[in-house]
């Protein structure tokens, strides 16, 4: 589904250039369930932000579901990110100003849906994720809980074929966390790719492969043993 | 005093720290300040101190009341007999303007001046600056020639020599002898007269022909605890003794006061007025925009704030200190608004629009800085308070948990109304802006006439020489030397040219009317002309023929009548042959030759046409002649305007080297000129609406570029969300859009109240006009949509990675 090959990420500081991410090389497959790990500013956000095609300002090559992503526009990127992607975020990023209801519309109303077909698809995303209850609450009125599992509702409204998320239970307590990710589970086992980021072992131990990242570089992926290290190039 | 000063020393130390808010907020207040200083200069001049007497509200004109009801000035016969009723209008002051050729060293001069009777100077109250004022008995027909001169003329032309008094200057080739030097400022009327000679009235002009001769402005000054009401009391209580003296006299008809200042700038008064309207509208928004760019200051400054409450700052302090700030601004604001304003004013004195009086004399005074420095007062506490209120409210401890990270929030109650507020007031502006367009639209496209393009005009008085009998001969000589000049298409002669200011009337006979039973007479205006004058100004003839060198002083006496005189007294009839009878000393019934059509004489938006009367030149009596010396005017159409003046200068000069020509005028200029106050009142009011515009533009864009700064992390979410661009776009432009419209449509809701009081100030356009009401909202919603735009652009341009990063 998913072909990374040599993608690199590059910040300009006044000391001159700082590498975000080195020369990844990465393959997900369709139905697939990866966790990325590493530690704080090994690049593991950023990474997800250039899946996500939030992120314009790298180099390399990147094929989504076959298609070129490295040789499309911004424009013809952000259909890709509308048409395939749902993300996930540690702080729920929920609007504040909008309902439970209005919360989940947004991301279809940035899709040619007519109204009365976002309201039916709003209404079964309400009804599936069992909170039809709280669809005129807004964001302040729910729990962490609560509102993480709005965000991923949020995420699923559109029938994204890849979710992206960003240390999803990151501010959820257990058991809390527990229940989002056996949410992910059961939305991979229904066939959504999903790629995760995150610090927990435990929250990984849900997904099929799990890879380490290290200052910018992919020191460890079971699908790749040759990958890149630091120490690889150094030699 | 101690914290005071600690207050202004910290305010300044912030101003200086924030280089970038503070010089877009000095400027806009200078905008504001300095439009208004400008106009206050203006209103200071014309409208308060314009009229250079003491107490000058007190100096009245008194006008006779002419028999149809409307004021006129006084003819002889009438100001006398008003003058022998004694009590109240026994020193009633009487002034008529003149004009002289000055002879010094060099070529004469024309100067403008003043005849004034003995009892003027007392009632006006002035005192010379040298020498004296007019004696009683230099006052009497023959008692000599004296003068008064004006500082002006004593400075530049005698180079303010102390020894003036007692020497004899040249007036016509008359000997003057100067007695006094009126101080620097001294008019009566018009700041044109250079010089006050004795009215010496005849009372053997008293005789009945000259009634109908109205030349004599007539004053008198209340007494103190007389009010205008009471003094016209009194004046009714006159003219009803006079009636029942005389039931068929003029008399009974009465006279009419009007404070001076109000005859002299009647008409300027409503424009200026609103004018002064229009900027306040442009102060107060720029005070919107101050305080919002304050208000949105004050989000950052919450730190700042929550620190010093949680240290002690009681809420009336925190209040003084932004107050305090906000003064500091506007008195900086103020300063650099008043260097705006010198650059204003004297881009007016440049431009030097005629309808305004006193142009040159316009300047910022005491009292004018005083006025701003109230100004900067008032500006700074208006613009400081509701910030300074919204500061003082924060929630200590929840500003010290966010830290400086802004609110998400909405924009908040004051923002919103401010925007509403200043988009309304820019909106009403633009109305107001739209109609005085449409209005001098209106005046552009109205036909005067006749037509102005490629004459020029000029008038001179007839030599020494040419006296009695002789001075048409003069005029005539003139016209056929010019006519002569290559390139002239014609040169004619008349008394008054259209819109050259001056509009005389006289009553006439016309012949198988009975008069009418209230005796009042038919009053027409009253044109003199010489041969060829309406084929020069192209004046169309509707019927008969036009004045020939035949129409002489020995020949049948013709007249012609305007399209609308010939429809009023002969209606349905062709009125060639009919005769009628001009009231004039020696007047004789002329005979209809000629219909012409109508001419607006006064000005191009004048809506009624008054029916006129035109007679030859030189078939005028000789004892009504004599009135005409020195006003004649002349204009000479050519196909190249290039070196005319010279031409006719070096034809007259060829008759007689000596006369000078003044009043030298395109006629396209004076009909410009005539249109000159609704020119001035659409530029001004359309650049001060421009202004707001502007100001508005800003000030919305200032309120949304602090929302997008405030919804980053909102517009992160929805790019994540798949938002494209045009869906950011689209977001803060419905933003901007539903404040601008709001804000639009408050307007439209003022305009419609407010612009009915410039209605007297329109031309053919109603103050609801339905057509402006309709296109000026869409043009004032594009242009403040515009402020948004910006900020939208900028926010689609975020990066919603930088927007959604943890903290």
């Amino acid at each position: 589904m998913i072909q990374l090959r040599n993608i690199e990420r590059t910040y300009k500081t006044g000391a001159g250039v700082t590498y975000v991410l080195r020369r990844i090389n990465l393959d997900i497959r369709e139905g697939e369930f990866l966790t990325v790990m590493g530690p704080s500013g090994s690049g593991k956000s950023t990474l997800l932000s250039i899946v996500g095609m939030l992120d314009d300002n790298w180099t390399g090559e990147y094929y989504l579901l076959d298609q070129a992503v490295h040789k499309l526009d911004r424009r013809k990127r952000s259909e890709l990110n509308r048409k395939y992607i749902g993300f996930v975020f540690q702080s729920y990023h929920l609007l504040d100003n909008l309902t439970v209801y209005e919360n989940l519309d947004v991301p279809l109303s940035y899709r040619s849906i007519s109204r009365s077909q976002r309201q039916s698809m709003v209404g079964e995303i309400l009804d599936r994720f069992q909170i039809v209850g709280k669809k005129d609450l807004f964001p302040s009125q729910l729990s962490g809980g609560q509102q993480q599992l709005v965000g991923v509702a949020r995420a699923v409204a559109g029938n994204p074929k890849l979710i992206l998320a960003d240390e999803p239970t990151g501010n959820l307590h257990s058991s809390q966390a527990k229940g989002i990710m056996e949410l992910f589970k059961r939305l991979n086992d229904e066939g959504t790719t999903i790629i995760q980021v995150t610090h927990s072992e435990v929250n990984a131990s849900y997904g099929h492969r799990t890879i380490q990242l290290f200052d910018g570089w992919i020191t460890s992926d079971p699908a790749n043993p040759q990958a890149n290290s630091p120490a690889a190039v150094a030699r | 005093m101690e914290t005071l000063l600690q207050d202004v020393r910290y305010g300044w130390r912030m101003l200086r720290n924030s280089p970038g808010f503070t010089l877009v907020a000095v400027v806009t207040l200078a905008l504001g300040i300095g439009a208004n200083t400008a106009m206050f200069s203006v209103i200071n001049r014309v409208l308060l101190r314009s009229v250079p007497f003491p107490d000058s509200n007190r100096v009245m004109i008194v006008w006779k009341t002419m028999s149809n009801g409307s004021p006129n000035a006084f003819s002889t016969p009438a100001f006398l007999e008003w003058k022998q009723q004694g009590g109240f209008t026994e020193h009633l002051g009487a002034f008529t303007a003149t004009g002289k050729n000055l002879s010094t060293n060099s070529l004469p001069e024309r100067v403008a001046g003043g005849k004034a009777n003995y009892d003027l100077f007392p009632i006006l109250d002035v005192q010379p600056a040298l020498g004296r004022m007019f004696l009683p008995e230099e006052d009497h027909p023959g008692a000599g020639s004296v003068v008064i001169l004006s500082h002006a003329l004593w400075k530049t032309r005698f180079g303010s020599r102390p020894d003036i008094l007692g020497t004899s200057i040249s007036l016509d080739g008359a000997p003057f002898v100067v007695v006094g030097v009126m101080p620097a400022g001294f008019h009566v009327l018009s700041d044109k007269e250079l010089f006050w000679i004795p009215l010496q009235l005849e009372s053997a002009n008293a005789q009945a022909s000259a009634r109908n001769l109205h030349w004599l402005f007539g004053f008198i000054r209340l007494k103190p605890g007389i009010g205008q009401e009471q003094a016209q009391a009194i004046l009714n209580g006159m003219a009803a003794r006079l009636k029942a003296q005389d039931p068929t006299g003029e008399g009974g008809f009465g006279t009419t006061l009007q404070p001076m200042a109000d005859f002299l700038y009647g008409d300027v008064k409503p424009v200026l007025y609103l004018l002064l309207g229009a900027v306040a509208f442009v102060l107060l928004i720029a005070c919107s925009n101050v305080a919002n760019l304050l208000l949105a200051r004050g989000t950052m400054r919450r730190r700042e704030i929550s620190i010093r409450t949680a240290l002690g700052a009681a809420r009336i302090r925190m209040i003084r200190q932004f107050l305090t700030e906000s003064i500091l601004l506007s008195v900086v604001g103020g300063v650099v608004g008043i260097g705006l304003a010198w650059v204003a004013l004297r881009v007016l004195r440049a431009i030097h629009p005629s309808s305004i009086p006193s142009v040159d004399a316009i300047s910022i005074d005491g009292t004018v800085l005083a006025y701003t420095a109230l100004l900067c007062g008032v500006v700074g506490v208006l613009f400081g308070v509701a910030p300074a209120l919204d500061y003082s409210r924060v929630n200590v401890s929840e500003a010290l948990k966010e830290g400086s990270r802004g609110s998400s929030g909405g924009l908040g109650k004051h923002r919103v109304m401010l925007v509403v507020t200043e988009t309304a007031l820019a909106s009403i502006l633009l109305i107001g802006a739209g109609l005085s367009l449409k209005s001098l639209w209106r005046t552009e496209k109205i036909d005067p006439g006749f037509n102005p393009s490629g004459v020029m005009t000029f008038r001179l008085a007839s030599p020494a020489q040419f006296t009695g009998d002789r001075i048409p001969v003069f005029y005539q000589q003139v016209i056929d030397r010019l006519r002569a000049v290559p390139g002239v298409q014609s040169a004619v002669l008349a008394r008054n040219l259209p819109m050259s200011g001056t509009d005389p009337s006289l009553a006439i006979s016309i012949e198988g009317t009975p008069p009418p039973p209230s005796q009042i007479p038919i009053v027409t205006r009253l044109r003199v002309v010489g041969p060829d004058y309406f084929n020069g100004l192209q004046i169309a003839m509707l019927n008969g023929r036009e004045f020939n060198e035949h129409d002489s002083a020995a020949s049948p006496k013709v007249a012609i009548v305007s399209q609308s005189l010939a429809k009023l007294y002969w209606p349905n009839e062709n009125a060639l042959g009919k005769r009628l009878k001009p009231e004039m000393p020696g007047g004789e019934w002329c005979t209809v030759v000629g219909v012409a059509s109508d001419v607006r004489h006064w000005a191009a938006d004048i809506t009624d046409v008054e029916p006129t009367a035109y007679y030859p030149y030189a078939q005028i009596p000789p004892s009504f002649l004599l009135l005409l010396e020195g006003n004649m005017s002349i204009a000479v159409r050519s196909q190249n305007s290039s070196g005319l003046l010279g031409s006719i200068r070096t034809a007259v000069g060829e008759i007689d080297s000596s006369v000078p020509l003044y009043d030298v005028k395109g006629m396209e200029e004076m009909v410009a000129d005539s249109g000159s106050l609704r020119r001035f009142d659409m530029w001004l009011i359309g650049s001060f609406a421009g202004l707001a515009l502007v100001l508005a533009g800003v000030g919305i864009y200032g309120v949304m570029a602090y929302s997008v700064a405030q919804r980053t992390r909102e517009i992160g979410i929805r790019v994540a969300l798949g938002a494209s661009e045009g869906n950011v776009l689209q977001l803060i432009l419905r933003q901007g859009a539903k404040l601008a419209l709001a804000g639009v449509v408050v307007g439209l809701v003022g305009a419609f109240a407010l612009t009915r009081l410039m209605q007297s100030l329109l031309f053919q356009v109603g103050a609801r006009d339905v057509s402006t009401f309709t296109f000026v909202p869409p043009i004032a919603l594009a242009m403040i949509l515009l402020g948004c735009y910006i900020p939208a652009r900028r926010a689609t341009r975020l990066d919603p990675v930088d927007a959604l990063r943890e903290e």
